[in-house]
């Protein structure tokens, strides 16, 4: 119960990433949060599917290959970002889920029974200040836990 | 890595705001930061009816601002009793203008609000102040809803 919980409930802390600057602030922030709170890092990435097209040359070999290769780099990238916590002594790991983003996110969020989501948002000035990014906007509305927005601008 | 510096935690007095409440002391504890608890009055509305007298807006307005102050002080010292270096500060406005300008004024790094999350269909609604604050505010913003899980 959510209402029950206390700075020191927070075990687990999911960062979703797409390695956006946004992306990369919410995991700076995240870092601080689990370095101070003793919590524990899972980074996890969307992957979405690759549009298939039967036409021309773009077959569904080559859409597989470019999922592939999406992955492959995500995998790596994932793991780089992991070892750089490890290596200062938090605890990380990350998971890669495949389909709707936002809906991901969430699922992993109950899945993994984590205690707080931090999401980094698209922020930035004047007319685009109402684009909060309707990942992380779902991701508030939706989540199991409560949710730290982090802006990729100052 | 650095560490919060200054905690803002705005309030309505809602059941809303009541479990924001919690994990925004529990961050100040763990922290050692200190703790603004922000509340953001919306002056009732003058209201147009004949036979009322100035006096009697002027009365609400006072009755509104004094109780407003008394449960501003009642969290207060509960933030007190368990420990944290918690300060008040009271205010009168739009509440998220109030909260976004309270930000920048105490150089606070961290906003712990409640949303008026609710189940169902109105689960999609964030709730109007936490919803700007969250688009609008310079510094993280973690968001708690009311009836999580």
């Amino acid at each position: 119960m959510a209402a029950e919980q206390g700075a020191e409930g927070f075990g687990r802390l999911l960062v979703p990433t797409d390695f956006s600057a946004g992306s990369e602030r919410a995991w700076a922030m995240a870092r601080r949060l689990a370095a101070r709170l003793g919590a524990e890092l899972v980074l996890v990435h969307v992957l979405v599917e690759t549009p298939l097209y039967s036409e021309g040359p773009f077959t569904m070999k080559r859409a597989r290959d470019v999922f592939d290769a999406a992955r492959a780099w995500a995998v790596k990238t994932l793991g780089e970002w992991t070892a750089t916590a490890a290596a200062a002594g938090l605890s990380a790991r990350w998971v890669v889920r495949t389909g709707v983003p936002y809906e991901e996110i969430v699922g992993a969020a109950a899945q993994e029974g984590v205690d707080l989501i931090v999401i980094g948002t698209h922020g930035r000035g004047g007319l685009d200040r109402a684009l909060l990014g309707s990942v992380a906007d779902r991701v508030i509305r939706l989540a199991p836990c409560p949710v730290v927005t982090v802006r990729d601008t100052e | 890595m650095r560490a919060f510096r200054r905690i803002l935690h705005p309030t309505d007095f809602s059941r809303a705001s009541a479990p924001a409440f919690r994990l925004a002391v529990g961050l100040a504890m763990a922290y050692r930061a200190p703790l603004l608890i922000l509340h953001a009055m919306t002056p009732p509305s003058p209201f147009i009816d004949e036979g009322a007298p100035p006096s009697s807006y002027l009365d609400l307005l006072a009755l509104a601002r004094r109780s407003a102050k008394r449960r501003l002080a009642a969290i207060l010292a509960r933030a007190r009793r368990e420990g944290v270096r918690a300060q008040a500060i009271f205010a009168e406005g739009l509440p998220a203008d109030e909260i976004l300008r309270s930000t920048r004024r105490s150089r606070a790094d961290l906003i712990v609000m409640g949303t008026h999350g609710r189940t169902g269909v109105s689960r999609v609604f964030m709730g109007s102040v936490a919803d700007r604050v969250v688009r609008e505010s310079r510094c993280p913003v973690l968001t708690v809803r009311a009836h999580g899980r």
